[in-house]
């Protein structure tokens, strides 16, 4: 898999849902259109509803990858 | 009042309390939505003819407790004037109850409050059935209405498929393949393939997750539960009917209905009926119409 620049990077495991994607919100609001954030969620719910939320805030997921016990995810501020 | 005909005033949302010569009047919430407005009437209400309380019902109704008779006209008079009508009791259909849907929930994938507006002006208070008949709308398979515990549950499903466009190609991202709850995405030549077989829950993650929209909606409708109860001897509704649409979930309901009415026994619920006769029976009866 080709390697992608990170602009800015959130540990987000210890958040609860909706928590987790306001910090996320939050964050690409801060960031410039084009930059990546990359969250780290813990496995389960986290994972179901943040790409889908992101998606709905008009940013896209470029690549979601299985960590131990938690996720990556790679969001491209698009708006 | 002189004579007070207890039946008739239950039927048409009026019910008795332990307390001599007072009332719990039921009122209906279509799809448990209100106006401020119209809370505001009811808060009105409450004070002006019961004590100042209301009771939440379970089924998305409001009940105001502690009204006197007399007041039966004055206070139904003024519900009707913010639109509001009475709850119905008794062996008759009573309020369809229905979550949010699409309306405001991020997980609904179907359109319950359009459905249940329709079943409401339909079938709303009907009466002449063997017992009591309840039917919820649910958005998706989270259930938070609970479609199997009603005597006909709808919970909307969708299925997906995979397809590139021109303008929508799949950069591998890997979201759908995660939100899947029942792995039926495999990556194959870092493309989704969708084992529809074990696409269990129907509940459109993929679509709704998918960044580049490549995953799309196949096909969207009902799942159809009959049978449900709570009660002393509470049970599951059973599934009846897959991916109904909307156009087709009034006429299978009178269906439903009409099988119920007929092979039933008075005081009969329709989940008692299936254990009776059996599902297969029932089926039979209900989706080709043979007696």
């Amino acid at each position: 898999m080709e390697e992608i620049k990170v602009n800015e990077k959130l540990d987000l495991r210890s958040e609860v849902c909706p928590i987790n994607f306001v910090k996320t919100k939050l964050k690409l609001e801060e960031m410039k259109e084009g930059e990546i954030l990359e969250v780290i969620l813990s496995d389960g719910e986290a994972v179901q509803n943040v790409p889908r939320s992101v998606k709905n805030e008009g940013h896209q997921t470029i690549r979601m990858s299985k960590l131990e016990g938690a996720y990556s995810l790679l969001i491209k501020k698009c708006v | 009042m002189t004579e007070i005909d207890y039946q008739a005033l239950k039927a048409g949302g009026f019910i008795k309390q332990k307390q001599k010569d007072l009332f719990s009047v039921r009122i209906k919430i279509p799809q448990g939505n209100a106006s401020s407005q119209q809370l505001k009437a009811i808060a009105d209400l409450a004070k002006k003819y019961g004590k100042g309380t209301v009771h939440f019902t379970v089924r998305q109704g409001i009940e105001i407790p502690h009204v006197p008779p007399e007041n039966f006209d004055l206070l139904t008079q003024s519900l009707k004037e913010v639109g509001l009508s009475l709850g119905a009791c008794g062996t008759r259909i009573r309020v369809i109850t229905a979550c949010p849907g699409t309306s405001f929930c991020s997980q609904g994938v179907g359109n319950t409050i359009a459905l249940a507006q329709k079943l409401d002006e339909r079938f709303y208070g009907r009466d002449g059935l063997p017992h009591k008949f309840k039917i919820g709308v649910t958005g998706c398979s989270n259930s938070c209405i609970k479609p199997q515990e009603n005597d006909t549950g709808f919970m909307a499903v969708v299925e997906p498929k995979f397809e590139e466009t021109e303008d929508a190609k799949c950069t591998s991202c890997g979201v759908c393949l995660e939100v899947c709850r029942n792995q039926a995405i495999k990556i194959v030549e870092d493309k989704p393939r969708i084992d529809i077989s074990k696409c269990l829950f129907k509940d459109g993650r993929c679509i709704a997750s998918c960044p580049t929209g490549v995953i799309t909606m196949d096909r969207k409708g009902w799942n159809v539960f009959v049978g449900g109860k709570w009660g002393k001897f509470p049970q599951l509704g059973l599934p009846l009917k897959e991916f109904v649409t909307d156009e087709e979930a009034p006429d299978l309901i009178e269906k439903i209905i009409s099988a119920y009415t007929q092979y039933a026994e008075k005081g009969e619920r329709l989940g008692s009926l299936i254990n009776r006769i059996g599902i297969d029976k029932f089926k039979e009866a209900t989706l080709h119409g043979r007696n």
